[in-house]
């Protein structure tokens, strides 16, 4: 004690800011840990749509004479909604993952801002892993549903309330540790 | 007080520069919104209530701007809900509410008062009363030895009552301007830079280093604009020469307007009823838009110029280049060394040619003589890095599952899904030989030894898999003898090896069980006299 300047003893008041610097820099180390481990995706928007009743979207069918389609027609066993688009290229990257997907559970697509037409060629050249197709022409049926970027895609129970909601192509690591436990989970 | 003032000017001088600050940054900041003219309501209030409600709203792909000032299309499309909803007569609360309820309290720039964000709102305030509870003890703890107890601390043997009770002021006093100092620096700087309602200051007008760029760039801009402008306006007075559409088309690629440049190659492909060279034309200006992806439509007019003259450059180059954006690297091959052949040895895209040729090539890992130009690798490198990207992606992903699988060989289900994305992959010896491992593994189920058996039939792999094409019959036989589709295999694979006799056998035996009026039967009946 004797050779700090003031002479006084050290208080225990200076440990204040350290301990509240220590505190944040463990939180913000957990968050850094959690985002190289790949448990926590900084690109994942929070979700208010998870735990809510999909929203009643009903768009025109793909195969114009079969009238419209929304997810609410599949109500009694869970559904898969992916919404998609010709023009995006991660869409094609997940479409094996859809194939693998489709044995599983039962897939909506929705061809968000996408011409009829370019639609089908796309299903022709990457696999029709769906059930049915709504042509979503202006956007307002990915706008009811919260999507801020193709493709993205749901999984509802029977009941149609969203289990799970995913930004962005279906890579290996959503396929295996995501969507495939709680689609079997669900079974 | 002798001491205090020589902490004056240093005061001042923070002062100073806090306000500089301030005033450099609102000085700077001019109001930028990406709202275009047709969005806009003709009602002043209502649109200017929209103009209010866009800059409190976040947009989600690029998240640090209002929606009123990013150009992105969702940023486009919820303004445009905004005003459908103000037209529609809802109040400000319902349409921020309506948006929240899809998009997420994330969607307000500025969190809502809520009992999860009042640690949030109250963090400052909170923060304020420490820090000033903090100073208020130093000067009681500064004070009381000089006040309350007359004699003087073990600590403080040497200080007079005066000299103490000087020191302790200056000291409070000294705490109090840097405790202002920093409030008051963070009051002005929250308020020039950090409201959600600033509207975003561009890039450009930060610095004068970036101001005297963007005068050259002006100026290069200004002569574009010339140039789009003298386009134009040939086109209007001459709208039936091609020439002008063409030069117009150039001249909005390269003032970077790709909708005109469409425009006025769709016209051109009119006039001219179809050439094939403007139709790839129009295929890579939609490419360029797209980022270099051939998109559907793009395709279909490269497969159009195709049509017309198998040998049109630029379209065989964007029809490999789709090509390889598939993973087919054998036709990009095929495509692009077709080009080789109709382009002179001179010619300006030879070297990107053949770097793009070896690049598919060692990505499908075919054998190709080339002679690669390393100068071009660079480019080609960069311009293919999202592609490649995504074939990395695609094939770890299939790889993945595959060497689990290798690992745990007895999930029937998971060769089977293997083997449907490497049918999407158009792998199909892979598919097969996934199939012939379901089967393996789901051995007591019949339907898996038929699809792999179908599959093998299908491909014409009976060569290749002779030897498991036996032990699935096999098995078929022994557990659904009379199926249909097992005599027609069983007749199959007898012809296959030559076995006349016995392929005859199965397949009249088929036959027999068949409805008279079946649609196969006549194919049947053809195959047996093909025997």
């Amino acid at each position: 004690m004797q050779d700090r300047p003031s002479g006084r003893p050290l208080r225990a008041s200076f440990l204040i800011p350290l301990v509240a610097f220590l505190v944040l820099a463990g939180f913000a180390t957990a968050a850094l840990m959690a985002t190289l481990r790949g448990e926590r995706d900084v690109s994942q928007l929070p979700s208010t749509m998870i735990g809510k009743a999909v929203p009643d979207v009903v768009l025109p069918r793909l195969d114009a004479e079969a009238g419209d389609v929304g997810p609410a027609q599949f109500a009694g066993a869970p559904l898969l909604v992916n919404v998609f688009a010709s023009w995006c290229a991660p869409c094609r990257a997940e479409a094996p993952a859809l194939a693998i997907l489709e044995e599983d559970i039962r897939i909506l697509g929705i061809a968000y801002k996408d011409k009829p037409a370019d639609t089908r060629a796309f299903l022709q050249q990457y696999g029709n892993p769906f059930v049915a197709i709504g042509v979503d022409r202006d956007g307002a049926g990915g706008m009811a549903l919260g999507v801020y970027g193709v493709p993205e895609t749901f999984l509802l129970d029977a009941d149609g309330t969203i289990l799970l909601r995913h930004a962005g192509p279906i890579d290996r690591r959503v396929l295996e540790d995501i969507l495939l436990p709680r689609i079997q989970e669900l079974q | 007080m002798p001491l205090s003032s020589a902490t004056r000017p240093m005061r001042r001088w923070a002062l100073l520069i806090c306000l500089g600050l301030a005033a450099a940054v609102t000085g700077a900041a001019t109001p930028a919104n990406a709202l275009t003219p047709e969005e806009m309501l003709a009602d002043p209030v209502l649109e200017q209530r929209a103009r209010d409600l866009s800059q409190g709203l976040r947009c989600l792909v690029c998240q640090n701007q209002s929606i009123d000032d990013s150009d992105a299309e969702l940023a486009r499309d919820l303004r445009t809900e905004v005003r459908r909803r103000l037209t529609a007569g809802q109040s400000d609360a319902d349409i921020l509410d309506a948006i929240r309820d899809t998009y997420g309290d994330y969607v307000l720039l500025n969190p809502p008062i809520a009992p999860s964000t009042w640690i949030l709102w109250a963090a400052p305030a909170i923060i304020l009363a420490g820090g000033a509870l903090l100073v208020f003890a130093a000067r009681r703890r500064d004070d009381i030895p000089d006040k309350d107890s007359p004699l003087p601390a073990r600590e403080t043997p040497a200080r007079s009552p005066e000299h103490v009770s000087l020191k302790s002021s200056v000291a409070g006093r000294q705490a109090v301007a840097l405790f202002s100092l920093v409030v008051g620096c963070s009051l002005l700087i929250y308020l020039a830079l950090g409201r959600a309602d600033l509207p975003d200051r561009p890039l450009a007008e930060r610095t004068a280093e970036i101001a005297a760029l963007k005068d050259t760039a002006q100026q290069d801009n200004a002569d574009r604009v010339a140039r789009f402008d003298a386009a134009r306006a040939a086109v209007e007075a001459e709208p039936e020469r091609v020439s002008n559409w063409l030069e117009l088309a150039m001249a909005a690629a390269d003032a970077g307007r790709s909708e005109t440049e469409v425009t006025a190659l769709r016209q051109a492909m009119v006039l001219t009823d179809d050439d094939p060279t403007i139709v790839s034309m129009l295929a890579e200006a939609l490419s360029r838009a797209a980022d270099g992806q051939i998109t559907i439509p793009a395709r279909a007019l490269v497969e159009q110029a195709l049509a017309a003259n198998p040998a049109e450059p630029r379209a065989l180059f964007l029809y490999g280049l789709a090509a390889y954006q598939d993973g087919d690297y054998a036709a990009a091959i095929d495509n692009w060394q077709q080009l080789q052949r109709v382009s002179s040895a001179d010619a300006p895209w030879m070297p990107l040619l053949a770097d793009n040729i070896a690049d598919a090539a060692a990505a499908g890992g075919i054998e190709v003589p080339v002679s690669p130009g390393p100068d071009a690798a660079d480019i080609a490198a960069a311009s293919e890095m999202s592609t490649e990207d995504r074939d990395a992606m695609i094939a770890g992903m299939v790889d993945g599952l595959a060497a689990r699988l290798e690992d745990n060989p007895e999930d029937g289900p998971g060769w089977q899904r293997l083997a449907r994305a490497y049918d999407v992959l158009g792998r199909t010896e892979a598919a097969q030989d996934a199939l012939v491992s379901a089967a393996d593994a789901l051995i007591a189920d019949a339907d898996a030894q038929l699809a792999a058996l179908q599959a093998i039939v299908a491909g014409n792999a009976e060569d290749r898999l002779a030897d498991d094409a036996d032990r699935l019959l096999a098995r078929l036989v022994e557990m659904a003898p009379a199926r249909p589709e097992t005599l027609y295999l069983r007749g199959h694979f007898a012809a296959t090896n030559g076995d006349v006799e016995a392929a005859r056998a199965f397949w009249q035996q088929l036959l027999d069980r068949l409805p008279e009026d079946a649609p196969i039967a006549g194919q049947l009946r053809a195959a047996i006299e093909a025997l």
